[in-house]
């Protein structure tokens, strides 16, 4: 069993390794893997943290990974994941590094530009790390994702224009047990651009492996961004993201998270509503079964006037697996007019499964509308007999009054590809054989 | 085809059914009549297969199988149908693929090749018109936001898309206005043939007007106190039940 102590140490040596195979390491990162030393993982003291049992992360001392070789076996891993018809830049990463024979990048305009210059087969470049993250630093994992990063993406759309959609695929390969991969993604959407984009992370085999993701995405005045991460990581891998919107006048920002992989899975997603008009959608559907750990923890920043969010989370968690939710709507003094809706719904399919919820309101503004609900529940039996009464097997109809409670957030998804995706990660996790009450 | 002998039943440690016969031949159709409480929809959901009720004591008989024995999935496969007296509703799932599901799962029991969707929609298009349903209520949730009505005429179009060759009709008429009624009526006559069966539980002798049974059953705190032909319908709206308890 690993401490603290020894997790944060590990991290360290792996800082120095990184160090000594790259010159010209921004100064940044010297910053925040101090940081980092002096604050460690946070632990169940710390409120936000108070249901996240690391310790599956911490037991485990990851190294930082490599390249993997690109023979035939691994392709041939690869190939099904990839969108065939997908007109947009794909960008693929293998093992958290960049590979340039799966990406496609079609030739762009000018207006939109995509580089992938964080990649260790660009360590030529000058570094830019963005700076916004390391002042007010979320947490240990944050700081973590900034001294260790050497992957991502960077992309910026030009004014008025609407880009094609874009999807960034990570894969964990089998070779790649016991590493970590860092992901730092940076989105910049100017004035009254658009954008859809994607990240998918899913693993070829079911190995241990520690995915730290951010992402951060820039909404200029009346800029548009639909955002989709679909998670299927192994069920044995630790999968740690952060996203953080931050959004000027009229802009729409609208994100769906769906997660269906991972031993220990925690989303971290915050919006911040810095100009009047703006719109935020947080939706998210999570589906746990044996003693997978889901979490998801949104953070709504109302800082302007006249500014809407909303909030829908659709859980269902089977065996002994476990969910967290915890949804802070934090309303400035000055965020008038304020329309923040958060909902949190939840499907328990056996005893032993479980869900905390706790929803956060923090409201300074005095003419505002704020809602919040939770609701945990079983499946209905009478709606099962119904389905059972047409000849519709006991197993099917679960599934499909399950499927019905996930459909709420897959409808939403415009993305014909990834809805099929999704509906396919979904229903061949449930087809799982359940271990269910009855 | 039916055969229910001293069939007894109770719901949350309360008896309910006291010893319940009653044989159903092919192409029969069978009217039972009841006051509230006697028992009516406790024998349709204990035929049906609903677990809450529980069999303490007789014996169903269905084409030469015990029924008792089976889960509910495999009794509607095997032809049994229940038109609820309130049909629940299912968010989230669309009508269409319900039933699609349904009938595909009955014709994989029976053999059958699995349906595919433009025989479905073909064989849709011809059923709604015997159901006279409209057309928009398919392609929305199971029953969901539904009036009274449409719901039974669903439960209706659901029996004509099925070809049950038992169908329990569990006071479809109530709350119906005429034209439902008949409606409802319609769908029970074309369906019928010299095969397949009825057992039509109704309040009101009205809707006996349009199906004509050939059987009147009056069932009574948990037992049928009498049988006789369509006339005890007419009897029965008459005299109303007291002279018979
Ligand atoms: N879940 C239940 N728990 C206890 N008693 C019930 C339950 N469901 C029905 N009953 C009782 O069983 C009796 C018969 O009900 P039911 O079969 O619905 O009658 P009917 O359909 O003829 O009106 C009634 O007295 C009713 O109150
Ligand atoms: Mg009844």
């Amino acid at each position: 069993m690993n401490g603290q102590t020894q997790a944060v140490k590990n991290y360290l040596t792996a800082f120095e390794i990184i160090e000594k195979q790259n010159k010209n390491l921004h100064p940044e990162r010297e910053k925040a893997i101090q940081a980092f030393a002096e604050a460690g993982f946070p632990d169940k003291k710390n409120e936000a943290w108070r249901f996240t049992d690391l310790s599956r992360l911490l037991d485990v001392d990851f190294i930082p990974g490599r390249p993997a070789e690109l023979n035939r076996e691994i392709k041939a891993e690869i190939e099904p994941y990839l969108f065939t018809q997908w007109k947009g830049a794909q960008l693929v990463f293998v093992d958290g590094f960049f590979s340039e024979t799966f990406s496609r990048i079609p030739v762009s305009p000018e207006a939109v530009q995509i580089s992938t210059q964080l990649s260790e087969t660009n360590t030529n470049h000058t570094e830019t790390i963005p700076q916004e993250d390391l002042p007010k630093a979320e947490n240990a994992f944050t700081l973590l994702n900034t001294a260790l990063t050497r992957t991502g993406v960077s992309i910026r759309i030009k004014k008025n224009t609407n880009a094609l959609p874009i999807h960034i695929l990570s894969i964990q390969t089998n070779r790649a047990e016991f590493s970590f991969s860092m992901p730092k993604n940076r989105i910049h959407l100017e004035s009254g651009s658009s954008l859809q984009m994607i990240e998918t992370f899913v693993a070829t085999g079911e190995t241990v492996y520690f995915t730290n993701a951010i992402t951060t995405i820039q909404l200029d005045e009346n800029s548009r961004c639909d955002y989709y991460k679909m998670q299927n990581e192994s069920r044995k891998a630790n999968h740690i993201s952060g996203l953080k919107a931050v959004q000027e006048r009229n802009s729409v920002f609208r994100a769906h998270t769906l997660d269906f992989g991972g031993g220990l899975a925690r989303n971290n997603l915050k919006a911040v509503l810095n100009g009047e008009g703006a719109e935020t959608v947080l939706n998210g559907l999570y589906l746990g079964r044996g003693n997978q750990h889901i979490e998801n923890h949104t953070v709504i920043e109302h800082a302007a006037a006249h500014c809407n969010s909303s909030e829908l989370f659709q859980g269902i968690l089977a065996d002994s697996s476990r969910g967290v939710f915890s949804g802070m709507i934090h309303v400035h003094r000055d965020a008038q007019k304020t329309d923040a809706r958060q909902s949190n719904n939840c499907l328990l399919l056996s005893e032993e499964a479980k869900i905390d919820s706790k929803p956060q309101l923090e409201i300074y503004a005095d003419d505002v509308q704020c809602s919040h609900g939770a609701t945990v529940g079983q499946l209905n039996e009478e709606e099962i007999f119904y389905l059972r009464s047409r000849g519709i097997g006991k197993e099917t109809a679960r599934h499909i009054l399950t499927y019905a409670f996930a459909e709420k957030i897959i409808e939403h998804i415009d993305i014909p590809e990834l809805k099929e995706r999704a509906e396919t990660f979904f229903r061949n996790k449930l087809g799982e054989k359940l271990h269910l009450n009855k | 085809m039916l055969e229910i002998k001293n069939l007894q039943a109770s719901i949350d440690g309360k008896q309910i059914l006291n010893g319940i016969n009653l044989s159903v031949g092919p192409g029969e159709i069978h009217a039972i009549m009841g006051p509230n409480g006697s028992g009516k929809s406790t024998l349709s959901n204990v035929l049906a297969g609903r677990e809450e009720y529980v069999v303490t004591g007789g014996e169903v008989c269905y084409n030469g199988e015990n029924l008792l024995e089976l889960p509910a999935e495999d009794r509607a496969r095997r032809g049994i149908f229940l038109a609820f007296q309130y049909p629940v509703e299912i968010p989230g799932v669309s009508n269409t693929y319900f039933l699609k599901t349904a009938l595909n799962e009955k014709r994989k029991f029976n053999g059958q090749e699995e349906m595919d969707a433009a025989d479905f929609l073909a064989l849709v298009k011809q059923k709604m018109k015997v159901v006279d349903i409209d057309k928009s209520l398919l392609s929305r949730p199971i029953n969901e936001g539904f009036s009274g009505g449409e719901k039974k005429k669903n439960e209706i179009f659901q029996m004509a898309v099925l070809e049950p060759s038992l169908a329990i009709l569990d006071e479809t008429d109530s709350g119906l206005d005429i034209d439902a009624l008949r409606v409802v009526a319609n769908g029970v006559n074309s369906l019928h043939n010299n095969e397949n069966s009825f057992l039509v539980i109704t309040h009101y002798q009205r809707l006996l007007d349009y199906i004509v049974p050939d059987f009147v059953h009056v069932l009574s705190k948990g037992k049928i106190v009498k049988t006789g032909g369509k006339e005890l319908a007419l009897e029965l709206e008459e005299k109303g039940y007291d002279w018979l308890t």
